[in-house]
């Protein structure tokens, strides 16, 4: 994958973050932050999540995929996210989400 | 933000669940080490303990889906829900006597939670509701206790109806069937609550046990989960003998623990978690700002609404039954046919309402139990979102649609019923319909049936359920297609609600992909004569390249 296109994944990710969570956030959010320990985010809240990135993307977007792939809460990460959603989309997709930003 | 708070007062210890982050409370591992922490430690004087939520509308909606979707293998429940049990079992051996005031959504883990304390007092207005998810909305069994403990305390029938049935109970039904000792009104109800908590402290409240059961109900139980398509077979035939067993007398929290593991790491399980999201998607663009405000609700010949309508009025919206003589805009009329100055035609029978109406909706199957209302938007985008609101807060689902002709929920019924139609009329029997259906994972259709005598014995009609299968595929790629939704969670809800379209498949336009559409074109010699010719030009259109409604 194009290194710009993971760091345009991120960026989606940490913007829907921003507009979705409902707890304090850190000042910088790193790809290691913890979606459920760290950010605070239980299921509704990835709801909320999954619409803030939904208008970002574009498309309709379920993150059962990506839970399901975690070992536990705990191991879901900004950073697992942003990865779960460069390779969910195609690349014929992707460029025009990448284009879109 | 903690989420829970504490307070004593008299020799009460006031516990007031407020989960941060959400607009209900979702009882994870926070909320869980602090209940345990603050039972470990009581202040002292504490002679009795009331459970509550300072949360409007919601006593506890659930421990969270995240814990679900991580169990993959043996020992994954018990690590990942450790903390919770913990909790629970700290509420279950406190030395003083524990009561649970329930204001709003008692769901799932929520009841198990109740059902640790010595008492349950609930509030009789329209949210308090108490439903289990786990067998009805996941396909798994639960884990903190309800198959022993319902059992023992509302008896093996009620706990059979209530886990495995998916049964809803208000706060009055919840009194009869025995799982709350009290129910008080809202109004006075932080008084009441206290009076009863009182009078548990002082001991002159017994608490109640059921023991023994009648054998019939479990066979009874038994015979019908028999019948279910195979997902819900499985998980509701574990549930059952774990209950029974427990009716009689045995302890097996352990084995539930088990039985959890075993159904929530199966991938029907899976998807039914996954149809939680398209489910809360589909509610996050309901509820969006409604633009015409109303001060109060006026009812017109809708007995079966004004009783569900009726408990959300005392606190929030002043309620007629009566129609009113003059159109007022802050008042919102409902009525089940047209008549003058009628904002809203909302029918619950066979037949929606006509296009006359200014505003029309649809509850097509509410006399069956589901609680769901379509919404016709296309002529008052802004009021149809207030009826959405209003319908919401008396615990109704709804979906605000744009139909061009027919209603999305009536499309969707003909396009279940239609191959079944052709099926019949080529000689096909009864006993191939019912096992077609069961098959495709189908357990309550919008239709009527003769019962089976043997359900396991009954074959599946391959080629109609393939029918089936392309009928509604095809219909949900048309109804997107031309706009009738604004989003696919809308059209999956009103599949699941109307069709009672699988669980176990996540959900109908994720079910619906191009990779579906190939297979079932491959098909296309069998199936033709079973459905209309759109059906398998729409699919072969979507097999070419047609886009998944979800990534």
């Amino acid at each position: 994958m194009h290194p710009s296109t993971d760091a345009a994944a991120l960026s989606v990710v940490v913007d829907a973050i921003r507009a979705s969570a409902r707890h304090t956030l850190p000042t910088r959010i790193e790809p290691s932050h913890r979606i459920v320990d760290d950010l605070g985010y239980d299921s509704l809240g990835i709801v909320n999540l999954s619409v803030a990135l939904e208008e970002r993307i574009g498309r309709p977007i379920l993150l059962d995929g990506w839970i399901g792939g975690a070992a536990s809460p705990s191991a879901l990460t900004v950073g697992s996210l942003a990865q779960w959603i460069a390779d969910a989309i195609s690349d014929e997709d992707r460029g025009a989400a990448v284009g879109a930003l | 933000m903690e989420p829970l708070s504490a307070r004593s007062d008299e020799g009460l210890l006031w516990l007031s669940l407020d989960t941060p982050g959400s607009d209900v409370n979702v009882f994870d591992l926070r909320a869980a080490t602090a209940l345990e922490q603050v039972l470990g430690d009581l202040p002292g004087g504490t002679e009795a303990i009331v459970l509550t939520s300072t949360k409007p509308g919601s006593f506890v909606n659930g421990v969270g889906l995240m814990m679900a979707g991580a169990v993959k293998q043996r020992g994954d429940v018990a690590r990942l829900t450790e903390p919770v049990r913990r909790a629970y079992r700290a509420l279950r051996e406190a030395r003083v006597p524990t009561i649970a005031a329930i204001r709003g959504n008692c769901f799932g883990c929520g009841v198990e939670l109740a059902l640790q304390c010595r008492y349950r007092v609930a509030v009789d207005d329209g949210p308090t509701s108490f439903y289990m998810t786990e067998i009805a909305d996941y396909l798994f069994v639960p884990c903190f206790g309800a198959t022993q403990d319902l059992p023992r305390v509302v008896g093996l029938d009620a706990a059979i109806r209530l886990l495995v049935g998916g049964e809803r109970w208000s706060a009055r039904d919840a009194a009869r069937g025995g799982l709350v000792d009290r129910v008080v009104a809202p109004r006075g109800s932080d008084e009441a609550i206290r009076a009863f908590a009182m009078d548990a402290r002082a001991g002159r409240v017994p608490s109640r046990v059921v023991v023994g059961f009648d054998p019939h109900v479990a066979e009874r139980a038994r015979v019908t989960a028999a019948s279910l398509p195979e997902p819900q077979r499985a998980v509701s035939e574990r549930a059952i003998d774990l209950m029974v067993r427990a009716a009689a007398g045995e302890r097996a929290y352990e084995e539930e623990i088990v039985a959890a593991e075993e159904s929530v790491s199966r991938p029907v399980s899976k998807a039914a978690q996954g149809f939680f999201f398209v489910r809360q998607i589909a509610a996050a663009r309901e509820r969006r700002a409604s633009t015409t405000r109303v001060s109060s609700l006026v009812l017109a010949g809708l007995p079966m609404l004004a009783d569900l309508l009726g408990r959300i009025a005392p606190l929030e919206l002043p309620i007629a039954v009566a129609p009113a003589t003059r159109p007022d805009p802050s008042r919102l009329l409902l009525a089940s046919s047209d008549g003058p100055g009628v904002d809203v035609v909302l029918s619950t029978g066979a037949v929606p309402p006509s296009r006359s109406a200014r505003l029309r909706a649809w509850a097509p199957r509410l006399a069956a139990g589901a609680r769901f209302v379509e919404i016709d938007a296309e002529a008052r985008p802004g009021l149809a979102a207030t009826l959405a609101q209003v319908l919401q807060r008396a615990g109704l689902e709804t979906a605000t649609t744009h139909p061009r002709d027919r209603f999305v929920s009536e499309r969707l019924t003909t396009a279940l019923l239609d191959p079944i139609d052709r099926h019949l009329e080529r000689g096909g029997t009864f006993a191939s319909v019912r096992g077609a259906l069961r098959s495709l994972g189908i357990a309550r259709p919008p239709l009527s049936l003769p019962p089976a005598k043997r359900p396991e014995l009954e074959l599946g009609d391959a080629v109609l359920e393939s029918a089936l299968a392309a009928s509604l595929v095809a219909m949900a790629l048309d109804v997107l297609a031309r706009g009738e939704v604004a989003h696919p969670a809308t059209l999956d809800v009103i599949a699941r609600h109307v069709v009672d379209f699988p669980l176990a498949a996540r959900s109908l336009t994720s079910f619906a992909t191009a990779e579906r559409a190939r297979v079932l074109v491959e098909r296309h010699a069998e199936i033709a004569p079973l459905v209309e010719p759109w059906v398998l030009e729409r699919l072969a259109e979507h097999a070419r390249g047609g886009r998944d409604a979800w990534s």
